[in-house]
């Protein structure tokens, strides 16, 4: 009779342990989850801000009758990147110790992006800019590629 | 803080645009010359500190802060070392301060 009551509790506490385990690991693979999310929400946003930086900076219209096009452009890019500004905010628990790499990136993408002639009257279109853009943003994205790495052990 | 003369960036416009007059009316040069350097100016002979609120702003431009900020060493002659002491900038919100960073760069690297 009491070895029946033993196995029962036994079972029973085995079957509350292994529920425990199990929450404990389903909460920190929605945490690795969110993060990762995070991560790709921002990679896309990067994508946008790839596009419009080519259409602002390599600009192909005439200045006057493309006055208008490229002021949209312009605010659409400025738009673009201050929605970035929240991931930056963000990124501290996601990046870790990358963290001040990324802010250090981040700056500099807003600065090359959104400096120089943007939004001034004498702006000209810059292949360099744009160059410079380029190259901050493929950073970017190797900086995020290996902190993924580093949360999921995998690409 | 009775030792700060505080300034909110939004109270010139909450979309600041531009270098010069060209660029618009809320550009970086007008905002230098009409509030950002006057306010410096007070601060040192009352001996204190501004302190410039980026709250309440939609957006910045790179231009703009350049213009703003970088030129008080390049046209208002503030040595860096200078700004450092009796200048504050206040981004007020976490997703501000990539700003906060920005106009401290431009400061730096003012010539």
């Amino acid at each position: 009779m009491m070895d029946g009551i033993h196995l029962y509790l036994s079972a029973g506490v085995a079957v509350l342990l292994g529920a425990l385990v199990a929450s404990v690991f389903t909460a920190y693979f929605n945490h690795l989850s969110t993060k990762n999310e995070n991560i790709n929400e921002y990679l896309k946003d990067l994508g946008e801000i790839e596009k419009l930086c080519r259409n602002y900076w390599l600009f192909e219209g005439p200045m006057d009758e493309g006055a208008s096009q490229l002021g949209n452009l312009g605010h659409e890019l400025r738009a673009k990147l201050d929605a970035t500004a929240s991931f930056e905010s963000l990124s501290k628990s996601i990046l870790g110790e990358r963290y001040d790499q990324f802010t250090e990136l981040d700056v500099k993408l807003f600065m090359a992006a959104t400096g120089g002639t943007f939004q001034t009257q004498s702006f000209l279109p810059s292949p360099e800019v744009y160059g410079e853009v380029m190259q901050i943003i493929t950073e970017i994205r190797a900086l995020l590629r290996q902190q993924r790495i580093s949360l999921f052990w995998a690409r | 803080m009775e030792d700060e003369i505080m300034i909110s960036v939004a109270d010139f416009s909450k979309y600041p645009s531009g270098r010069d007059a060209q660029d618009g009316s809320f550009n970086g040069e007008k905002y230098r010359t009409t509030v950002l350097e006057p306010a410096l100016q007070r601060a040192i002979s009352d001996k204190k500190i501004v302190c410039v609120s980026l709250k309440g702003v939609m957006s910045f431009g790179s231009s703009f802060l350049e213009e703003a900020f970088g030129g008080l060493v390049r046209k208002e002659g503030f040595t860096k070392e200078q700004l450092k002491d009796i200048l504050r900038i206040d981004p007020g919100k976490p997703n501000l301060t990539r700003y906060q960073k920005t106009i401290w760069t431009y400061i730096q690297n003012a010539k």
